[in-house]
């Protein structure tokens, strides 16, 4: 299910009332209702679908756990898009770390993916087109995808993107932007 | 076209390709559209990226929503105890936090041994006061080494058998209720050697109703 928004949602206040007094069930309908979305926007900045289920279940839980502090019920999805959004990025830079102390992949692309990266694993089959823009859009950095992704897979406004990336409107804005512009190199470049 | 033209209009094609741009603000892009194909390509590029992402969205594996659900469930429910908000609670309570404070308990033992702390506690939380005698020990395992295994202890008494792992984190529920007063926690990873790599303990106090 896609989240067409970060916003409000009547069903969400009374889920989260159940969940604060211990329903386990409403949680799992809270869940249902933004895993698939939470999942997309972890892999595009993690970089893999395999990494993107570790650091949802991360998120869930610590979403769970600290379901007592949410106080305006009205923006769950927002809080919870920036929980996963912290995890992934923690799990990014860790992975970093560990790639750096291996000593192992000199990546002289700072932002690019892995090899199981997403851009492999989501594209369509047999379709030249879709893989092409797939593999681009695994070549942007974790912060243009993760705009990107918010933007186009989750439907999710500028003001709303910011509040889930923790940054300004105007950074928001810059980095769809410069995401576009990349993607529109890299398209470019592979096309040349 | 020159480029300073196109730099001065690229935030109004943002709005533009997002539909967020007013009337008079469309009209502008569409002219300079016209006339620059460089933008006209990244637009047409970008629009074309937006869809495929749109219909790509992947659905989550149905074993990660139930690996999670079940630890949820593990962790169970987190209710605060009436007590706690009686003054009975509250001079307790604060009679506790006073010892700790002054150090009359030990608060926190973190790396008494000089390992790495390789484990993130969840619940309960060092130097708390516990009011549940059946606590769940919940941690989440951060240091992973190859071929290492962790044991848990609980007041010196080791647990591991009865403490249960999945994925990344573990849990562990007191069979017989905890007595009042200190008790505490020690995770630790040993590698294939049996030496230890990464140890957290810490301590928390129990207060039954």
């Amino acid at each position: 299910m896609v989240v067409k928004n970060g916003g409000f949602s009547e069903d969400d206040a009374v889920l989260i009332a159940k969940v604060k007094k211990g329903d386990t069930q409403a949680f799992e309908e809270l869940m249902l209702k933004y895993e698939d979305g939470v999942y997309n926007v972890v892999a595009g900045i993690v970089g893999s679908y395999h990494d993107a289920s570790d650091v949802v279940q991360e998120a869930f839980f610590k979403a769970y756990v600290n379901i007592r502090k949410l106080k305006g019920e009205k923006k769950f999805a927002a809080w919870v898009y920036t929980i996963a959004v912290n995890c992934a990025k923690n799990r990014y830079k860790q992975q970093k770390r560990e790639e750096k102390r291996d000593g192992g992949s000199e990546d002289s692309n700072a932002g690019s993916v892995r090899d199981d990266s997403m851009q492999v694993e989501g594209v369509a089959e047999n379709n030249e087109t879709t893989e092409f823009v797939a593999q681009s859009i695994g070549k942007l950095s974790p912060e243009h995808r993760a705009v990107l992704i918010l933007r186009h897979m989750q439907g999710m406004g500028y003001d709303e993107i910011a509040k889930v990336m923790k940054c300004s409107l105007g950074t928001v804005k810059s980095r769809i932007a410069r995401a576009r512009e990349s993607l529109a190199v890299v398209i470019r470049d592979k096309i040349n | 076209m020159k480029k300073q033209d196109c730099q001065k209009i690229r935030s109004s094609i943002n709005a533009y390709i997002d539909g967020m741009d007013d009337r008079c603000n469309r009209e502008e892009v569409e002219m300079h559209l016209r006339a620059c194909v460089e933008c006209r390509r990244m637009v047409e590029l970008s629009k074309s990226a937006g869809e495929f992402m749109k219909q790509n969205v992947r659905k989550m594996p149905r074993e990660v929503h139930d690996n999670t659900m079940r630890i949820v469930r593990n962790y169970g429910v987190q209710v605060q105890p009436v007590f706690y908000q009686s003054w009975v609670g509250y001079t307790v309570a604060g009679f506790i936090a006073v010892c700790l404070i002054i150090g009359l308990i030990p608060q926190v033992v973190v790396n008494s041994s000089g390992k790495k702390v390789g484990v993130e506690i969840l619940t309960p939380e060092a130097g708390a006061v516990v009011y549940d005698s059946k606590t769940d020990v919940c941690a989440r395992v951060k240091v992973k080494v190859k071929g290492a295994t962790v044991r848990v202890y609980v007041d010196k008494q080791d647990v591991t058998s009865t403490t249960e792992f999945v994925d990344d984190y573990l849990w562990y529920r007191p069979i017989k209720p905890l007595k009042d007063g200190y008790h505490s926690i020690d995770i630790q990873t040993v590698d294939r050697k049996g030496e230890i790599v990464a140890e957290t303990e810490f301590s928390f106090i129990m207060v039954s109703k």
